[in-house]
Order: structure tokens, then C-alpha cells, then sequence
């Protein structure tokens, strides 16, 4: 690697930087596993409502069903995005993002960077959005979407989702062919850091996992956020509804889950997903009755 | 002589689809707001212009005001306008006044039988300058996607965030504003290659985009990218192919486009081309390369849009994006040869075919019993039969490959594939393959026998499944294309003239569902079934220029689709021959009397030693003869000879009816008579029902 390459930590930093100059919040990955950036409450209850909102955090990616045992040097159950919520969406975000590129040390001239269709959608928050898959030299680099529903709410105003790969966007900069040859620090790569958790991770869900057990599970964490939300605790409740769709991820990873199940399990998550924003969205609106208005959006 | 009108609607990159439809749509929109400010303009003069980034409308000249309109006013009735002389009566003078007109310049005219007195003007003719900017923001506000979104703050809904406004009437902006968008003259270039551009006037437009790298006509891209997608190819000696239609997106993903070649690893070509394919296509939207057999190379074409002086980098990414993925695949299908067809085929029971009716593995044994079933019907024996059965049993097995769960596209091909290499008969690979063919309408079909007996069974268990869960195609609604199965297997049955009774197949995959509680009743759901297939054998003749009601007319008489073919034919042929009139003759009279048979007569045969006429005996003696030998022409499929037959009793009929007086006084004696026509009847019917010709 040349000496001015950088190193898959310094493309974190480098992007924590970057949006912390923009006047982004810098969050942390929340304490319960997620498939996606999305799911954290960073995202999900913060796009709802009408206050301005701007946020940077790096997000592992939690997906079962994804990992190869360490083997497929392009596949991981566990990942890193780095995720980026702007709210109201500004209108000048496609060069801001393609900025970052830069900053991260693209350069953007040198290639061919495009903006490709890609309609965004996770039914298990009901939440969708319009935007793009964003290619560098045909690689999928970011997922970049204006979210228009969360929770089954539209949003007003839109908020904008950056979602960045980081292991592709590394892989990219260094010119490496195996996400486990990245160069985490120099001396220690990311096959160090996290092969043998791949490995692990691989045989407890494709082979070890106690499905019964996860089923109980998934029942008990969904009468938990029901009995939160009969409290209001919109916080609690979610952690509960997050709790659900890692306990169903696990549950399909170890093939336990019928097609017919599969859609079933979804639409309970959602259920609870959608309520817990119900729940929320009417205590923005009691604060609003209250007089404590939020702060106005800019004119974007 | 009008100036020229420019619109451009920058935006953020927007998708291929709502490329098309714009196009498809806005033209006519434009003309019609045109219309609808009375600015004439001419319709071959519009065009609509489109790149990811812009949406562009010209119109060349475009007159400078509005053509006038007569306005008409109605003022009160003639009666009542003029007295007796002739005169304006003050309710027209009164009219007049209030127009600001003398009483001389109101007209009359008739509407409808009545006369009043009118006051016509000519409508101002506003200048177009002057109403632009309203059409402008007419345009932009209520422009059609199959999609749309917000952004920010806005009210606006559009397929993408919408950024810039360029809008000139002539040399002149036309100003308008919408979504904080400001119109101006200033456009933009390519994202790396250009930059701002002022476009001065319409008739400019194309050439200042194209000075700042973005060629915005579509046509000229797509023919551009075509002519070197071929020039590159053909310098190869091969061809491009684009199987997955993705000239359509790829054209809308680019404004400054440079064909390039790549290449991925040759040792990968030991993977299906399908898969090789895929990757190419799906995600990256790359267009193949094949030789003049077809035979896939491992280099390739891809349409860049970044700048052409680092067109060696951007391949070299672009080459590790697809090796990438072909390796990825590659690991997967390592994975599936590892754990095997047979492996694969009982772990079926893990995937559900349809929740009311079970499992993939139950849909296996479905097949392989309606295998047996119509490999006997055809008298199929030997290796056929053997590979058919082998084919039937792993049908589904790749449902279960991570190839196939990956990419749903490639169920068949991966199985094909896997039986080839784990050394079954080719026949048996080429029927896993053929078993989802035709897969479009007029699509490809099955070239083995095992391919077409494998797909006929999996389309008839789909239909069958379908009907029996309540979940019949209805209207538009077709979810599992079974209208597209059931076309399927009849021109399956056509092309490998594959005789089976078509009822007798739909019963028999009934029975493996008859235990299955909580299903659509048994009766109603192989009738049915039946008739909705045998619908299709009409859409099929009609299209082969057999007309409806003849197809019609032979339906009835049989369940096997090549059979009604002929029959339709047979007919078709005869009903334009002079012979025809006899064939109606014969049935028609017989057939409106023997309506009088009261119904618990029907089951009752002629009786003989009833006849109280000579003709009555005649017929029942000419009848019988014609009877065997039509039985035997239908037998043998002679249906032109077996209607040539049946009007061999013309002279007996026209006896009968001179003769016979068939609504007699004797009860017994008229019931026997209408017993004859109806037996009678039901002889013609054998061949064809022509109560179902329009006259």
C-alpha cells in the first residue's frame, strides 16, 4: 500500500470529519444490533417530525443471512455503513456527497461516478424513499435516498439518507480484491479485526442457534414493546421493535421460517414499528399544543 | 414568423423509466397547452429532449400572440328583439348598450330551431411572451411520472428533485418560478467534463450542451452508442448482446457517452453463460460479447460517462466491480456442486409452493405422477420416458441452490447445469432447463420431448394448483401468468404434435389435490380449469385465421387440442364449399323442432315400430348408415369427409320433411319423431356444433 493510501480508519475519520464540519451531530452505533444505519433511532424516530435534523454516525450492520463464514471475501454478516441524515434535505446534497468523495480522497474527475436509480424500501419499518445507488467506476458506493415515508408517516419536511459502504469504499481507495486484506491501522488488517467473529458468527447462525429459543424470544420482546407503548415510552418500545427484527433475522439465517412465516413475522415488526412512530408523532404533537414549537427549518 | 421556445428542466439524476414516459407523453401535453392559450403552433415543430439530467422542450417557431377567438355572447330572442317594423325593442337596445355596442352590430343566429340576436367579438390576442410563463409553470407543475417525490420543504412532486430553469422565448427569458427554482438562461454541463453554459437562444441549445459535454438529444446518444458497441464488437469479430434490454437504461444513465471494453478472467467462462450473463447485466448493465456460435466471451462492453483520458482506470475498475461479483457467484455455485442435485431434491420439503398446498417436495411428487400419467397418454417408452421421469423428479430441486435463491431468473438453467455436470443423460439437463418454456408470450419453446411432457405437467399443476386455491386469473389480474401457461401448452402440444386429452390430464392432477381440506370444491375446479385452457385453443386458431365461431363450433366436440385444430379446419374449409347448404339443411330443421322434445324423453331411443311414414323409416335407415361411417371418418380424424357424409342425408331429410307431419296427434308417435331429429342432431354435433356459426 502507498504511503498515502489511506487506511480503512482513516476513511472513518475522514468522513466523521467531514460532516462534523457541515454542522452534523456525530451519534454512535446504538448498543442493539441493526441490519442497517436506518434502524437506529438516530434515523428512524428522528426523521419523523418537523424539527431539523443532521447526523453522522458509523453503523455495524448486523445480517445473518449474509455471512459466509469468513470464506467470501465479498460477503459479511457484519458490516460497516456509515450513515448520514439530513433534515430538510438541502438543495445543493448531490455535490455536498459527491464533496465527501473528495474528501475521503476521490478523484472525482479521474472517474465515473453516476447516480443510478434505486428506489429504497424496508417493509419491516414501513419506510421507503426515492434516490439512488451511487456507482464509482460501476462500484455500488453509497445508497443515497430522499426518504418520504417513515413508520407509515410522510415526512414533511423530506429528510436525505447517505449511506455509504465502507468496506467497498476502502476496497475501492486501497485497490484490494479481499475486504479481509483491508488495512484496518498499518499492521493489522480487517481479516485480523474481524475473521474469526465472521467465522463464529457464521456457524452460531447457520448452525447452532437455538430456534425455539429465538422464537420465544421474538414473542416476548414484541409483548415488551406493546407493554412500553402502553406506558409512552416511545424509546423503550423501539429498542423492543429492533430486538424483534434481529431475533427474525437470526430465525431466517437458520432457515427456520417458511416463505408464508417469513411475511408474517414481517408485518408483526412493521405493526410495532409503525406503532411506535404513532406514538411518538402524538407526542410531537402534543408539545407543538403545548407552545414549545420547534425550531423553523431553512428555506432549502 | 414566430420565435423559437426552449424549456430545460434540470434536475437531479432521474430514472430510465420516467425518461420514457416523458417522452412518450410530453409532446402531446405541450401541444395541448399550447392549444389551450390559443398559440398556434405546428406539432411537427415540437421536441421533446431528454438526458439524466434535464428535460428539455423545443418548440420552433412560435407565433408572437395568441390567434383570436370569436367570442359569442347571446342576447334576447329574435321575437322579442324586434317589433312587428323591424325595429330594436329596448330589450335589444338595451343588450346593444350593454355590450357597448349600437343595436346595427348584433347578429342573428339559429342554435337549435331558435333565433336570437348575438354579440360577436373577436377575443384580444394577448402576446405569447405574456402567457409563457403561466404555460411554463402549467409544464413543470403538472409533469407525469409513474413515480414521484418530495424534497425538503417542498410541495412540488416530481420524479427527482428539480434544480435549474432555463426558459427563453427567442433571446429573451421567459420568467417564471417554482419550487425556489428561478428561471434564467444558464444550463449546466456534463458533472466532471463541463460546467455552467448561457444558452443565448432555443435554436442554439443542442450545441451549447454539446460544448460542455452532454449530448442531450436521446436519439443521437442511443444511435451513437449502438454504432460503436457495434464497431467495437465487430473489430472482435463478435457481437453485443443486451438479452436484458438495458440499451433502454443505459441510455438515460449517461449525457457524455464512451463505448469501452473490459474483460474478467477466462477461467470463469467455466461458469454457466447464464450466470456470466447476469452479472454483466443486471447490476452493471454491461453488454456481452458473443462469437458467430454464440459461445460467450470473457470480454465485454460497458458504456462510460466520466472523461475519456482516464477511460484505462475506469475499466480497470469497472473489471474488478464484475470479477468481483462473477466470483461471488462462482463461490456460490461451488457451494451448490458441492451439496448436489439429489442433496438439493430432499430438502424440498423445506420450501413452500403455496401455503394451502404445501411444499416444493409435494409439488415433485405432483409432477412425477402427471408425468406418468401423460408419458402413458403419448405411449412414450423407453429412454424418453426414462429422462422424462429422472427430469420430473429434480425439477425443483434448484429451488433450493443458493444460485437460484440468489437469482431467482436462473431456476432451470442452474439445475441443467448442475445435472450435466454430475453426469446425467443431456436429456434430462435439457428438460430442468425447458420445463419454464415458453416463458413470454410467442417465446421459445421446449425442443425435447421430455422438455415439453416436463413443461406441459408443471404448467397444468400450476393452473390446476391456482383454480383449486381460489385464485383464478381474473380481468387484468394474472399473477402467476397462468394465461401465458395455458397458451403454453397448447402450442407445446402443436409444435410436437403431442396428442393427450386435455380434461383427462387436469382430472388426474386434481386427484393428488382431492385431500387437501379448505380447497375450491372438485367439480367446479377441473371444469374450470378446463374451459379456461381450452380458451386459449381459441385465442390460438383465431390468431391462425380459423374464424371464432367455427373454432366454437368444433370446442365442445373434443379435449385435445390438435383434434380441435383439425376439426376447426375441417370446417372452416366447409363452410365454404357448395356442400355447406346441405350440411344446414340437415341439421337445422331437425334441430329447432327436436327443441320440443320434452327433457325426460332425451335419454330414450328411437323406436322403429312407431314410424307411421315411409320416409320415417327411410331416414332412420339412411341415418344409421351415414352414422357408422361418420363415426369411423371421426375416428381417423377424416373430419372433411366425416361432413361430406352427414350431407349425404339431405334427400332424406327433405323427404321426411315433405312426408312427415312431425307434430302428430299421438303422443307416442310425435315423441318417437322427435327423438329421430334430435338423434339426428346429436350425429351432426359428433363433428361440430353449428348452432355456434353466425349466420
Amino acid at each position: 500500500m502507498r504511503s498515502d493510501t489511506p487506511t480503512f480508519q482513516d476513511v472513518v475519520l475522514s468522513l466523521q470529519q467531514f460532516w462534523a464540519d457541515r454542522g452534523c451531530l456525530v451519534w454512535h452505533p446504538w448498543h442493539t444490533e441493526v441490519g442497517a444505519g436506518t434502524f437506529n433511532p438516530a434515523t428512524f424516530i428522528r426523521a419523523l417530525g418537523p424539527d431539523p435534523w443532521n447526523v453522522a454516525y458509523l453503523e455495524p450492520s448486523i445480517r445473518p443471512t449474509d455471512g459466509r463464514y469468513g470464506e467470501n471475501p465479498y460477503r459479511l454478516g457484519h458490516y460497516y455503513q456509515y450513515q448520514v441524515i439530513l433534515k430538510p434535505s438541502p438543495h445543493d446534497i448531490q455535490d455536498q456527497y459527491l464533496e465527501s468523495l473528495a474528501h475521503i480522497g476521490i478523484d472525482l474527475a479521474k472517474h465515473d461516478v453516476r447516480f443510478v436509480e434505486d428506489d429504497w424500501e424496508s417493509p419491516t419499518l414501513g419506510a421507503w424513499g426515492l434516490g439512488w445507488e451511487v456507482w464509482i467506476d460501476g462500484m455500488e458506493a453509497t445508497q443515497f435516498t430522499y426518504f418520504q415515508q417513515v413508520g407509515g408517516f410522510d415526512l414533511d419536511p423530506v429528510c436525505v439518507e447517505l449511506t455509504y459502504g465502507m468496506e467497498r469504499l476502502a476496497m475501492f481507495l486501497q485497490g484490494v480484491n479481499s475486504v479481509f486484506d483491508l488495512v484496518w491501522v498499518p499492521g493489522l488488517t480487517y481479516g485480523d479485526v474481524h475473521r474469526a467473529g465472521e467465522a463464529e458468527w457464521s456457524t452460531y447462525h447457520f448452525d447452532v442457534s437455538d430456534a425455539g429459543a429465538l422464537q420465544r424470544h421474538f414473542a416476548d420482546y414484541e409483548r415488551e414493546c406493546e407493554s412500553c407503548l402502553a406506558h409512552g415510552l416511545v424509546m423503550p418500545a423501539y429498542d423492543f421493535v429492533l430486538k424483534c427484527s434481529h431475533v427474525f433475522n437470526m430465525l431466517d439465517a437458520r432457515g427456520a421460517i417458511s416463505v408464508t412465516e417469513r411475511t408474517g413475522y414481517i408485518a408483526r415488526v412493521r405493526n410495532i414499528a409503525r406503532r411506535v412512530a404513532e406514538v411518538h408523532m402524538a407526542k410531537l404533537a402534543e408539545r407543538e399544543q403545548a407552545g414549545d414549537s420547534p425550531a423553523g427549518g431553512e428555506e432549502v | 414568423m414566430g420565435r423559437d421556445f426552449l424549456l430545460e428542466i434540470g434536475t437531479e439524476e432521474l430514472p430510465s423509466s420516467a425518461c420514457h414516459v416523458v417522452l412518450e407523453q410530453l409532446p402531446r401535453r405541450v401541444l395541448s397547452l399550447f392549444e389551450a392559450d390559443d398559440i398556434v403552433v405546428d406539432p411537427g415543430n415540437i421536441r421533446v429532449l431528454v438526458s439524466p439530467r434535464r428535460i428539455a422542450i423545443m418548440v420552433a417557431d412560435v407565433p408572437e400572440a395568441q390567434t383570436p377567438r370569436e367570442v359569442v355572447q347571446r342576447g334576447p330572442a329574435v321575437e322579442a328583439a324586434f317589433d312587428a317594423s323591424g325595429e330594436p325593442t329596448p330589450a335589444a337596445i338595451g343588450f346593444a348598450k350593454a355590450k357597448g355596442v349600437t343595436p346595427t352590430e348584433l347578429v342573428v343566429r339559429s342554435v337549435e330551431g331558435r333565433s336570437f340576436v348575438y354579440y360577436v367579438s373577436m377575443s384580444e390576442a394577448r402576446p405569447t411572451a405574456e402567457l409563457l410563463p403561466g404555460l411554463c409553470l402549467k409544464l413543470v407543475r403538472d409533469m407525469y411520472f409513474p413515480k414521484n417525490m418530495r424534497w425538503g420543504f417542498r410541495d412540488l412532486r416530481f420524479s427527482r428533485p428539480m434544480r435549474w430553469l432555463v426558459a427563453l422565448y427567442g433571446a429573451e427569458v421567459v420568467p417564471f418560478a417554482i419550487a425556489g427554482v428561478e428561471s434564467g438562461r444558464m444550463s449546466r454541463g456534463h458533472r466532471w467534463l463541463g460546467g455552467p453554459v448561457e444558452i443565448t437562444e432555443p435554436g442554439s441549445y443542442v450545441e451549447a450542451l454539446r460544448s460542455v459535454f452532454v449530448m442531450v438529444d436521446h436519439v443521437e446518444r442511443r444511435a451513437y452508442i449502438q454504432r460503436s458497441l457495434d464497431e467495437l464488437a465487430g473489430s472482435r469479430r463478435l457481437r453485443a448482446v443486451d438479452p436484458q434490454g438495458k440499451m433502454d437504461e443505459v441510455v438515460f444513465l449517461v449525457e457524455w457517452p464512451t463505448v469501452l471494453e473490459g474483460s474478467f478472467g477466462e477461467q470463469h467462462l467455466r461458469l454457466p453463460a447464464e450466470v456470466l450473463i447476469m452479472a454483466m447485466q443486471s447490476h452493471q448493465r454491461y453488454f456481452p460479447l458473443v462469437d458467430d456460435e454464440e459461445a460467450l466471451s470473457h470480454v465485454f462492453l460497458y458504456v462510460m460517462n466520466g472523461d475519456p483520458a482516464h477511460a484505462a482506470s475506469i475499466t480497470a475498475g469497472n473489471e474488478r466491480v464484475l470479477e468481483g461479483r462473477i466470483e461471488d457467484a462462482e463461490f456460490s455455485f461451488d457451494k451448490d456442486v458441492a451439496t448436489g442435485l439429489e442433496q438439493m431434491a430432499r430438502s424440498l420439503d423445506r420450501v413452500v409452493f403455496h401455503e394451502k398446498i404445501g411444499t416444493m417436495h409435494d409439488k415433485t411428487e405432483r409432477l412425477v405422477f402427471l408425468a406418468h400419467h401423460l408419458a402413458d397418454a403419448l405411449g412414450l417408452e423407453g429412454d424418453v420416458r426414462l429422462h422424462l421421469l429422472e427430469a420430473a423428479r429434480l425439477a425443483k430441486a434448484d429451488q433450493v441452490s443458493i444460485m437460484v435463491r440468489e437469482f431467482a431468473d436462473l431456476e432451470g438453467t442452474m439445475g441443467a447445469t448442475y445435472a450435466l455436470m454430475e453426469g446425467f443423460h443431456g436429456e434430462v439437463a435439457q428438460a430442468l432447463k425447458e420445463q419454464f418454456l415458453p416463458d413470454a408470450a410467442e417465446g421459445e419453446l421446449p425442443e425435447s420431448i421430455p422438455g415439453a411432457v416436463l413443461a406441459t405437467v408443471e404448467k397444468a399443476d400450476n393452473i390446476v394448483a391456482a383454480f383449486a386455491c381460489g385464485e383464478p386469473p381474473s380481468g387484468s389480474k394474472d399473477p402467476y401468468g397462468l394465461r401465458r401457461a395455458a397458451m403454453g401448452m397448447v402450442t407445446i402440444a402443436h409444435r410436437h404434435e403431442l396428442r393427450y386429452d386435455v380434461r383427462g390430464l387436469i382430472e388426474t392432477a386434481h386427484q393428488r389435490l382431492e385431500h387437501i381440506p379448505g380447497l375450491v370444491p372438485a367439480g367446479e375446479v377441473t371444469e374450470a380449469a378446463v374451459t379456461f385452457i381450452k380458451e386459449r385453443v381459441i385465442k390460438w386458431l383465431t390468431d391462425a385465421g380459423v374464424s371464432r365461431d367455427t373454432v366454437e363450433a368444433v370446442l365442445p366436440t373434443s379435449d385435445v387440442f390438435l383434434d380441435i385444430a383439425e376439426r376447426a379446419r375441417a370446417l372452416q374449409e366447409f363452410r365454404v364449399s357448395e356442400a355447406f347448404e346441405d350440411l344446414v339443411t340437415v341439421y337445422t330443421r331437425p334441430t329447432n323442432l327436436a327443441k320440443k322434445l320434452p327433457p325426460e324423453h332425451a335419454g330414450i331411443s328411437v323406436d322403429p315400430d312407431l314410424f307411421a311414414d315411409e320416409a320415417e323409416a327411410a331416414l332412420w335407415q339412411a341415418a344409421q348408415a351415414v352414422t357408422g361411417k361418420v363415426g369411423g371418418l371421426v375416428e381417423s380424424g377424416q373430419y372433411g369427409e366425416a361432413l361430406s357424409a352427414l350431407t349425404s342425408l339431405r334427400p332424406a331429410v327433405d323427404a321426411y320433411f315433405d312426408g312427415v307431419l312431425v307434430m302428430a296427434e299421438d303422443e307416442a308417435v310425435r315423441n318417437n319423431r322427435l327423438r329421430q331429429l334430435a338423434a339426428l342432431r346429436n350425429l351432426v354435433r359428433v363433428v361440430a356444433d353449428l348452432d355456434r356459426l353466425q349466420a
